[in-house]
């Protein structure tokens, strides 16, 4: 099985990604599909989205239901299309396009983490009770768990449940925060704790008696999504409704983020995508000084990096659908413990899950940021959809974990996996000497490798000084955690370029390739220089910078990287659009 | 009942045309395909006439070249229960009265209880193949429908005419265009779209006899002049309206 965080390991000639290069007839007709409909009915809508109107929300939902796209990965025998991971991710960037985001997060809201608490803890009568009205986009769900005193630190719950004295119902007491789709939910998953201390996940649904909403909340973006509290005012929940065990609340409402995540990275890949050629079409058009401004070379530049940003994002997404949905396709039909080893699945991807979520909502902030100052002070108005899109994105770095909160996951969860052996970073690490040039034909390959040995020689160098107490130090997770995201994407970046091999857009590729391998590079040399003079003596800083630049040395190796995003440039006016695979 | 949808493989209005050194045809490579809009309308039209009618099939067929057939999956996908390519070597160079003999005897074959097709395909603007299929089948035509209605073997047809509407009944089978409004055509479900690929598609090989009308020319259309200032004065109203009336004679 490919665990999570292999990347980290696997010998660079050995690691293989799905890539968009290599999508099935069935996926690449799925996106269209989806791009139409995007693109044709919600697109021509999204300035209504935005004054909340729900029966407009509910009527798309309806629509995207007959269409299958509510259930793309949920089995079949409850609605859905029974499909795997990249498919769904496919669809969901598609939808993107539309430059909803209010829909967007309705939508990944529903298909997520309000869906799949039920199909991977509920039973078969909560599935089949809640499942299919969900599917069809009668029923909008929700998931709350967030509350007044427990946001990124969210088992600090305060709701209680206590048992009827018939033992029928659970009564709940609390209220809940900032719950997606709270005005308009039919169904909810909720979280408390029995008896002060089990941390437990109920189902709440329109019939009971005591699930109060207060009012929306008046938020910068996001203004055709619903947000508002959850009152639980002695709140019946039948018994029948505790999803799994009692006390198992906590292991519900983590692992479903993954998924969460995972989701958001791939609708926050496709909107950055969409960025572009929303920019470049105006580029086109605006002529200052006599010409298009799309002559300018300080705007050149700022596309190419769009282009750099979204091809690594989009990267980094198929490598972990594609991972997941490989070790996914193995598990036993109808096994009793079916949903359990497939969430297990997802939870050993925890690094690549928060990966995607980080790299994709920063990546889609900077194109959103620099497509705007494309258009200017036309970009600053409300004429133009890129002010929506400014206040539309912001919240992906808040919600589902907030983004700091995610680069803990990966600093935790790299040492975590280091310490356990589940990835043999211990021998990986004991392999390395003073000397760290390595030989391979392909230069990008070498500064791979060698941004691998910073990584390790870091690590190495963080746990000999905290051990175990490294997962608090913040001031260093942050610098380590940058250096992990950017090692996953130069490999999978380079992954994605091997594969390419005898695609019409191979060229380019290498092209994208180099640039952003070259990027990642710095910024990893950086932040292990932060971390290096932060917990090493002068001595032993010396050493690692020596070892470095002989390294460097030896690789004797200086892309010219303007030429590199001039090319990546060309290519884009070439096609107008963000389009690869 | 029997519904064939006669549809058209046809260049993205989106897409860029390049024409060939030959001056008589377009270059294909590069040039997005899909299934002519009106077609669509045909094939909503059918499918909803399908639905309403129990043990219904939907048969779509189209000349063209094997790159057509990825419209006829389009369809399949949207719910047509089987497709018929009639394969000819050079697709480009084939006039509306061949497509319409090729057509006319497939249509013969299939014996259906009604033809639909799109009002004309995007491409070449033809509006002939409907009337002509009719005229080789001696069966009836109603262009440019916005409305049919079927009940005991005859369809009411509205359609516009100039400053209103008129309500036609024919007998069936007849050759019915669609025109744009006549309903909304659906979008393909992902399940449809993975059906479509398993969805019966019959090809045949068409050997054409010589047609009767030949392209002899493709040419782009004239690029718009350049805007021309007249001045910014008052007085420049009165040259911009004589301008306007003698030499782009628009008012
Ligand atoms: C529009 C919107 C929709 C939402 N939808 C839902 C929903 O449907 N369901 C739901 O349950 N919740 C939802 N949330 C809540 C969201 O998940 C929380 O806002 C988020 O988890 C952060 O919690 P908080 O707002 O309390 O911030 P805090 O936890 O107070 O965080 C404040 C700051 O401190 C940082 N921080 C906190 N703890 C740490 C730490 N240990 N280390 C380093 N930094 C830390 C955070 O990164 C952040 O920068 C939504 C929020 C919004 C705004
Ligand atoms: C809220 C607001 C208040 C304002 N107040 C005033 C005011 O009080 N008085 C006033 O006179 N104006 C005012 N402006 C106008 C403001 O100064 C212009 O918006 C600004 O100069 C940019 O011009 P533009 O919007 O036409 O963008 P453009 O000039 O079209 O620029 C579009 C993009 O192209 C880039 N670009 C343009 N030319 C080049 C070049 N040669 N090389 C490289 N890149 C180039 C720009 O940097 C930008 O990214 C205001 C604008 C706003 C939004």
């Amino acid at each position: 099985m490919n665990r999570g965080g292999s990347f980290l390991i696997t010998p660079l000639d050995e690691y293989k990604i799905l890539t968009p290069e290599h999508f099935t007839e069935d996926h690449r007709d799925f996106r269209e599909a989806v791009l139409d409909f995007a693109q044709e009915t919600i697109k021509p809508r999204a300035n209504d989205i935005e004054k909340l109107d729900e029966s407009l929300t509910r009527n798309l939902f309806e629509q995207m239901g007959e269409m299958g796209m509510l259930g793309v990965d949920i089995p079949e025998e409850f609605g859905g299309l029974g499909l795997d991971k990249t498919a769904a991710a496919l669809v969901v960037e598609a939808l993107a396009y539309s430059g909803s985001g209010s829909l967007l997060v309705t939508y990944s809201d529903h298909t997520g983490i309000a869906l799949f608490p039920i199909l991977w803890y509920g039973n078969q009568a909560q599935r089949k009770k809640y499942i299919p009205e969900m599917m069809s986009g009668k029923s909008l769900g929700s998931y709350a768990l967030t509350e007044p005193g427990a946001g990124s630190d969210a088992l600090n719950s305060n709701t209680s449940a206590v048992l009827s004295d018939d033992g029928k119902y659970y009564i709940l007491n609390g209220t809940k925060q900032f719950i997606t789709n709270g005005s308009w939910a039919d169904i909810g998953v909720v979280f408390a704790k029995v008896d002060g201390t089990k941390f437990t996940a109920f189902i709440l649904d329109r019939t009971m008696e005591g699930w109060k909403r207060g009012p929306e909340e008046h938020k910068i973006g996001i203004k055709g999504s619903s947000t508002t509290t959850y009152i639980m005012d002695n709140c019946k929940i039948p018994v029948e409704n505790v999803i799994g065990k009692v006390g198992s609340g906590a292991g519900v409402a983590f692992n479903v983020l993954y998924i969460g995540r995972l989701k958001l990275g791939a609708v926050t890949m496709g909107a950055g995508k969409a960025m572009i050629k929303e920019a470049l079409d105006y580029a086109k058009e605006r002529k200052q000084f006599a010409q298009s401004i799309s002559n300018f070379g300080m705007l050149q530049s700022k596309f190419a990096e769009m282009i750099v940003g979204s091809f690594e994002a989009e990267t980094v997404t198929y490598a972990t659908t594609g991972a997941l949905d490989a070790n996914i396709e193995k598990l036993a039909d109808g096994h009793p413990d079916y949903y359990i080893q497939l969430q297990q699945i997802v939870e050993d991807h925890a690094i690549e899950t928060s990966i995607n979520k980080v790299l994709s909502s920063e990546v889609l902030f900077h194109n959103v940021d620099e497509g705007l100052q494309v258009l200017g002070g036309y970009g600053y108005t409300e004429e133009y959809p890129f002010a929506r899109y400014y206040r539309d994105e912001r919240i992906n770095r808040i919600f589902e974990g907030t983004n700091e909160i995610n680069r803990l996951i990966i600093g935790g969860t790299m040492l975590k996996k280091a310490i356990m052996e589940e990835i043999p970073l211990r021998d990986a690490i004991s392999k390395i000497g003073d000397s760290w040039v390595q030989q391979h034909e392909n230069k990008d390959a070498m500064r791979i490798d060698l941004a691998r040995t910073i990584l390790l020689v870091t690590l190495n160098d963080l746990i000999l000084k905290y051990g175990q107490d490294f997962k608090s130090r913040q001031w260093m997770i942050k610098p380590f955690a940058d250096i992990v995201i950017a090692f996953q994407v130069m490999t999978a970046v380079y992954a994605r370029k091997v594969a390419a091999d005898g695609s019409s857009s191979k060229s380019i590729i290498d092209d994208i390739a180099t640039a952003s391998i070259d990027k990642r590079f710095i910024e990893i040399t950086n932040s292990a220089d932060i971390i290096w003079r932060h917990i090493l003596c002068s001595d032993d800083i010396k050493k690692r910078k020596k070892s470095l630049n002989d390294a460097l040395d030896a690789m004797d190796y200086f892309p010219d990287v303007v030429t590199l995003r001039q090319n990546i440039f060309n290519d884009l006016m070439e096609k107008g659009e963000y389009n690869f695979g | 009942m029997k519904i064939v949808v006669c549809i058209k493989h046809v260049p993205d209005t989106e897409t860029k045309i390049v024409i060939v050194d030959d001056g008589k045809s377009i270059n294909s490579n590069g040039v997005k395909y899909i299934l002519n809009p009106y077609d669509e309308y045909a094939v909503e039209e059918a499918l909803q006439i399908k639905e309403a009618n129990e043990e219904s099939e939907v048969v779509a067929i189209s000349v063209g070249d094997d790159s057509t057939q990825s419209s006829i999956r389009s369809a399949l996908a949207m719910g047509v229960d089987r497709g018929t390519l009639l394969k000819t070597g050079n697709f480009a160079l084939v006039d509306p009265f061949s497509v319409a003999k090729i057509l006319a005897e497939e249509i013969k074959l299939e014996s259906p209880d009604i033809i639909l097709t799109g009002k004309m395909s995007i491409d070449a603007y033809g509006s002939q193949v409907p009337g002509l299929i009719a005229e080789l089948l001696e069966l009836p035509v109603v262009n440019l429908a916005r409305d049919i209605v079927l009940s005991e073997g005859k369809a009411t047809v509205k359609r516009d005419i100039e400053g209103g509407s008129e309500t036609l009944i024919t007998t069936l089978p007849a050759v019915i265009s669609a025109e744009k409004g006549l309903n909304n055509p659906r979008y393909p479900a992902l399940k449809g779209i993975m059906q479509a690929k398993k969805k019966p598609l019959e090809i045949k090989e068409i050997n054409l006899d010589e047609t009767d009308v030949e392209i002899i020319e493709l040419t782009y259309p004239k690029q718009k002049p350049a805007g021309r200032i007249v001045g910014n004065s008052a007085d420049a109203a009165v040259e911009l309206v004589k301008l306007l009336r003698q030499e782009a004679k628009v008012i």
